[in-house]
């Protein structure tokens, strides 16, 4: 399988936005280059940007801002995280039917008590086939 | 118009930021950029020629996505943004409500009993409850009810309802696992009681003995969580589905033919229905109903099985299921492929404005090709004594056989001629218009199918139908002709 490598300091940000969300879903930017992702921007509820128990959803006009922001500091957007409070770190049919072909979609699995797992998935410009990648930390 | 395309959608657009269009309606600039970046058609439009779901267009920080917009003509000196949707849901959660799931309490036999279900992280205690909550109706207790009805109890679903019309007979005991030798005779719905008493006493049973119409089909199903098909026509599947989507009750699908079975989930949170993918039932007469054409002694426990497995994933919640999707199975050469279903817009029953409103006493039958009574020109037919009587005299008769091959290996009609429904108005010149001709068949339905598609044919000899098929026929020659393998 191929890999998505996440920066532990990243993926601490992505547990602490987990855990302050939960039980609502959390959402964030993800930023690097290549398969490796570097740092996150966490979205915030309001506006057009809402999380709930089951879904999720990013402002476009946000994630504009957020990209003349990103450019000004020379960053990179390569993807998407996104949480499953209830259930399983498997794409449901609405994440798939959202996916930017070619980005990275990190999701992750949390209950109350404890944080599950983190899948990765990118989803291929031809025939439109999702395809899971390992995901390591450094 | 200058158009700001968004940092995730730029590999499309040779990587540009923003591009120069000499255009001012969304509509031209969308033709514009596709014209000049082919590969961007790949990410703005599915394969209907739709503009997807996540892709946004902005002007001024309105949102101008609705294609009522396109044709607008916009200011030369204003920005036009074309950004993703960024957005997701979880997977389906339980089809059970917490309030019920939260209800239900275990004793300690329970614990012991369902000790490797509560072992799992996808069950444990929360998902065991969910299936002690639920309420299950399963339609058939015959091929496909086997597996489905004892996997359901020995699985823990608290409430099960077994709906079945018939009785044992011992060419069931082929296939149907929950019936034994000991149950000849007897209602369906009563062995499987017994099975399901004997795998767990706690478990709620409710045994009708009754055929489904379209008059008893909705107090039969209403307030259950799920409903199994497991019948084996189409009559009963349409029946079933058309309940379904009027009371609002996912449908867990299942069918075998000879090596073949089909799983699917119909009818989940206004997903796709069986009609959506089969509007209507394939011409009647082609395919035989499994009761005429048979399965493998296994097939029905692979395909049962499955369809017990995804109820309990509806019921706890886990999992990626046949929503909306139809696996098909090739038990003899051992390939699958997932069928994907999309909602039929103009879907008879499951849609907004659907045709069909309640489950009416429409003509299932008659819609599926199985009508024994004739309307316009009745058929003539003889009953199987008539026949054999006939046969002895020595008077001449000509008998067509419509059978499927498999068919006629098991028991063949000697001295008939063979020719399949599907050649029969080529093949007329073959038959002797001078000279009484009876067509014969399983049940005795397909003769009927036979002869009608001859009559449109514009075939004028006289033509009889074997009342009952060779079913009813088969103890009254065969024995002594010994054509039984
Ligand atoms: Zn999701
Ligand atoms: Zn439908």
């Amino acid at each position: 399988m191929d890999e998505i490598i996440i920066d532990l300091e990243a993926y601490r940000k992505m547990e602490t936005a987990a855990k302050d969300g939960y039980p609502h879903e959390s959402c964030a930017i993800l930023l690097g280059a290549g398969n490796v992702i570097s740092d996150i921007k966490i979205i915030k509820e309001g506006a057009g940007s809402c999380m709930a128990e089951s879904f999720y959803q990013i402002d476009p006009l946000k994630l504009y801002e957020i990209e003349k922001e990103t450019e000004r500091r020379s960053q990179k957007i390569i993807g998407f995280f996104h949480t499953h409070t209830f259930c399983e770190a498997l794409l449901s049919d609405e994440d798939k039917n959202y996916m930017i072909p070619e980005m990275i979609y990190v999701v992750l699995s949390l209950t109350e008590t404890t944080v599950n797992r983190l899948k990765g998935y990118k989803k291929e410009t031809e025939n439109e086939r999702i395809k899971e990648y390992e995901v390591k930390m450094i | 118009m200058k158009v700001y395309i968004s940092a995730t959608l730029r590999s499309f657009f040779g990587r540009n930021n923003s591009i120069e269009v000499s255009k001012n309606t969304i509509k031209e600039m969308l033709e514009d950029l596709t014209d000049e970046y082919p590969e961007s058609t790949k990410i703005l439009y599915d394969d209907e020629k739709k503009l997807r779901q996540f892709i946004q267009i902005f002007v001024d920080g309105d949102n101008r996505t609705n294609s009522k917009y396109w044709d607008v003509e916009i200011p030369d000196n204003k920005e036009v943004l074309l950004l993703p949707a960024v957005a997701g849901g979880a997977p389906v959660n339980s089809i059970i409500p917490d309030e019920r799931r939260k209800a239900v309490f275990f004793d300690d036999a329970e614990i012991e009993r369902f000790g490797r279900h509560l072992l799992l992280k996808d069950i444990g205690v929360k998902g065991q409850k969910r299936i002690k909550a639920a309420r299950v109706a399963v339609v058939g207790a015959g091929a496909l009810g086997s597996p489905v009805i004892q996997y359901l109890a020995a699985a823990g679903v608290g409430t099960i309802k077994v709906i079945d019309f018939d009785e044992v007979k011992l060419e069931n005991l082929q296939s149907q696992v929950i019936h034994t030798s000991r149950d000849l005779n007897r209602p369906k719905v009563a062995s499987a009681r017994d099975k399901i008493k004997n795998i767990n006493r706690n478990i709620k049973i409710e045994a009708e003995n009754i055929r489904l119409e379209a008059d008893n089909i909705v107090s039969e199903i209403d307030g259950y969580d799920i409903v199994i098909d497991c019948t084996d026509n189409f009559k009963a599947r349409y029946l079933i589905n058309d309940a379904c989507v009027l009371c609002n009750i996912p449908l867990v699908f299942g069918a075998i033919y000879q090596f073949e079975g089909q799983v699917g989930i119909f009818n989940l949170e206004g997903g796709p229905c069986y009609r959506c993918q089969f509007p209507e039932p394939p011409q009647a007469g082609l395919v035989p109903s499994c009761s005429e054409g048979g399965a493998i002694s296994p097939l029905p426990g692979i395909i049962g099985s499955i369809q017990a497995n995804e109820a309990l994933k509806l019921i706890l919640g886990i999992g990626e299921h046949l929503d909306g999707k139809l696996l098909i199975i090739d038990s003899l050469y051992l390939t699958s492929r997932i069928l994907k279903i999309k909602k039929k817009t103009d879907c008879a029953v499951c849609t907004k404005d659907a045709k069909i409103t309640r489950v009416e006493d429409f003509d299932y039958e008659d819609f599926c090709g199985l009508r024994e009574v004739e309307e316009e020109i009745p058929i003539e037919g003889f009953t199987p004594e008539e026949l054999t009587k006939r046969l002895e005299s020595g008077e001449p008769i000509t008998i067509v056989d419509v059978r499927e091959p498999h068919e006629r290996a098991i028991l063949r009609f000697p001295n008939a001629i063979v020719i399949p429904i599907g050649q029969l108005s080529r093949r007329k010149n073959e038959l002797n218009p001078e000279q009484d001709t009876v067509f014969i068949c399983k049940e005795g339905k397909r003769s009927v199918l036979a002869i009608n598609t001859l009559r449109e044919a514009g075939y004028v000899g006289r033509m009889y139908n074997l009342k009952g098929g060779l079913d009813a026929m088969k103890d009254l020659i065969f024995p002594h002709e010994g054509a039984w393998l």
